[in-house]
């Protein structure tokens, strides 16, 4: 069977075209060099090259790992963050179940020490001091109760406002004192 | 895995097969129409057209190989045997361009001219010219369909081994008439420049029809009341051509019938009678019986022959 190829030579002709090109005898050193160095310097390119892809390969396998550390530190870091949280959150519990206690205290050591012709209209826990709002028809029975309270749970009293209300008839008198916290 | 492709003036057909040269067993055929105007007289006019309805045709065969082998012919190529004694690779083409050239009768300044040696024969050569520009409309039209070119062979060479038991085959194109033949071995071709086309031109003008309207009514019908003096001149072509052929020393009887021409009613029966010849349609060689029955295959052979044989190329 005949099978012919406009498009290639065949390799008998390839290799009968090489055959052709004679080297000149005065030239054969320099050709045989030429050729010994090609042959060296293409294998250590190869030797090279072929390092080089490897370490291509372990540049591309460490910046993988990079990454998956750099995600692994950032989640500590969330970690660290919310324990920081939960520790803050703890502190502000225990804070206001420890205020809890002392307020309550506080409002008991009030309804004890607190003369019986005096009436409370508010209590404000105005930054650490407590503002004390109330009536009473003696101005007296105030400054008994701001002595009882001093020195006790609470801290030094001072007194803010006294008045008459005039809308009473004038038998009632209205105050307000504050006094710090212990 | 083997493609064969034959870009023809009308039609592409590709054949696709496994196994290497003549143990390739062709699977499937695909013939798809040529817009007009896109390839003409060997070469491919309009690569980007051919390369879409390439890539079309690869799409529905759904297969991955990217190689394949395609043909040229008459009247851009030609394939011949020449004698040369011993010399080197350069000589040998310088010897063969300058005959090339003084057949031509011109300088030879884009033609490809490749040599091979006939197996079991040193000093017998087989000398291949082509027309640089046929041979690159063809590989550009198949890398832009994104296939590559494996090999481009001689259309003579191709249709003798998808018919290897022919003493000739006679290929009847569209605008072609052309003769394989193969004495010690070796193919050569003769042609004639009419065809088909001529047919349905004279059916055409006889009938006051347009082009498709009288190529309908030639593979219908055939040339029962019009077109039948370029029938005649057809039939005078191809007879020539056989006679030819035996004067050039090839003892021809039996003559294989390709291209969709040879499909003209009444045809053979004046082809038998004017060159004395007998003319069969042949099964292609290598051509599944599992997925082509006879009957199947007997009416694609003359349109699929090409591309079968050029599956089963192979590299020597």
């Amino acid at each position: 069977m005949i099978a012919f190829d406009f498009l290639h030579d065949p390799r008998t002709v390839l290799l009968e075209r090489l055959r052709a090109y004679r080297v000149p005898r005065r030239l054969a050193t320099a050709a045989i060099a030429l050729a010994t160095v090609t042959v060296v310097v293409g294998v250590g390119w190869s030797v090279e090259r072929s390092r080089a892809l490897d370490a291509e390969r372990s540049v591309r396998r460490l910046r993988v790992e990079d990454t998956a550390l750099r995600a692994r530190l950032a989640g500590e870091k969330l970690e660290a963050a919310e324990v920081s949280d939960l520790g803050a959150l703890d502190g502000r519990l225990r804070a206001i179940a420890s205020s809890g206690s002392r307020f309550r205290a506080r409002m008991v050591a009030l309804a004890k020490e607190m003369p019986r012709d005096v009436w409370l209209v508010s209590l404000t826990d105005d930054g650490g001091r407590l503002a004390v709002v109330g009536r009473t028809q003696r101005l007296a029975s105030v400054a008994t109760a701001m002595t009882r309270l001093s020195g006790k749970r609470f801290g030094w009293a001072s007194l803010d406002h006294v008045a008459r209300l005039e809308r009473q008839g004038g038998a009632l008198l209205e105050f307000s004192f504050s006094i710090g916290a212990r | 895995m083997a493609i064969g492709m034959d870009i023809g003036s009308t039609r592409v057909r590709i054949a696709h097969g496994h196994g290497t040269g003549q143990a390739t067993v062709i699977e499937a055929v695909l013939a798809r129409d040529l817009p007009a105007g896109s390839a003409a007289d060997g070469e491919v006019a309009d690569p980007d057209l051919v390369a879409t309805v390439i890539e079309d045709m690869m799409s529905e065969l759904g297969v991955r190989a990217r190689e394949c082998v395609c043909a040229v012919g008459p009247p851009v190529a030609s394939l011949r045997l020449m004698q040369l004694p011993r010399m080197s690779a350069i000589d040998r083409e310088r010897a063969a361009r300058i005959d090339v050239e003084r057949r031509l009768g011109r300088a030879a300044s884009d033609v490809v001219v490749r040599t091979t040696r006939v197996e079991g024969s040193p000093d017998n050569y087989l000398v291949g010219a082509v027309a640089g520009k046929a041979l690159r409309s063809r590989t550009d039209a198949l890398r832009r369909a994104g296939l590559r070119a494996r090999a481009v062979d001689f259309e003579g060479a191709a249709l003798l081994r998808a018919f290897p038991r022919a003493e000739a085959v006679l290929d009847i194109g569209m605008a072609r008439i052309t003769l394989h033949v193969l004495p010690n071995g070796v193919p050569t071709t003769l042609w004639s420049a009419t065809g088909g086309a001529a047919i349905t031109a004279a059916i055409g003008e006889e009938l006051g029809l347009e082009e498709r309207a009288a190529e309908a009514r030639k593979r219908s019908i055939g040339v029962v009341g019009a077109g039948e003096g370029a029938f005649g001149e057809i039939v005078a072509e191809a007879s020539t051509l056989i006679r030819s052929a035996r004067r050039r020393g090839c003892p021809i009887e039996r003559i294989v019938l390709f291209g969709n021409g040879s499909r003209i009613g009444g045809l053979r029966v004046a082809l038998e009678r004017g060159a004395d010849v007998r003319t069969v349609m042949e099964r292609p060689t290598g051509l599944s019986t599992g997925a082509y029955p006879d009957d199947v295959a007997m009416v694609g052979a003359a349109d699929w022959g090409l591309a079968i044989g050029l599956a089963r190329w192979e590299r020597r």
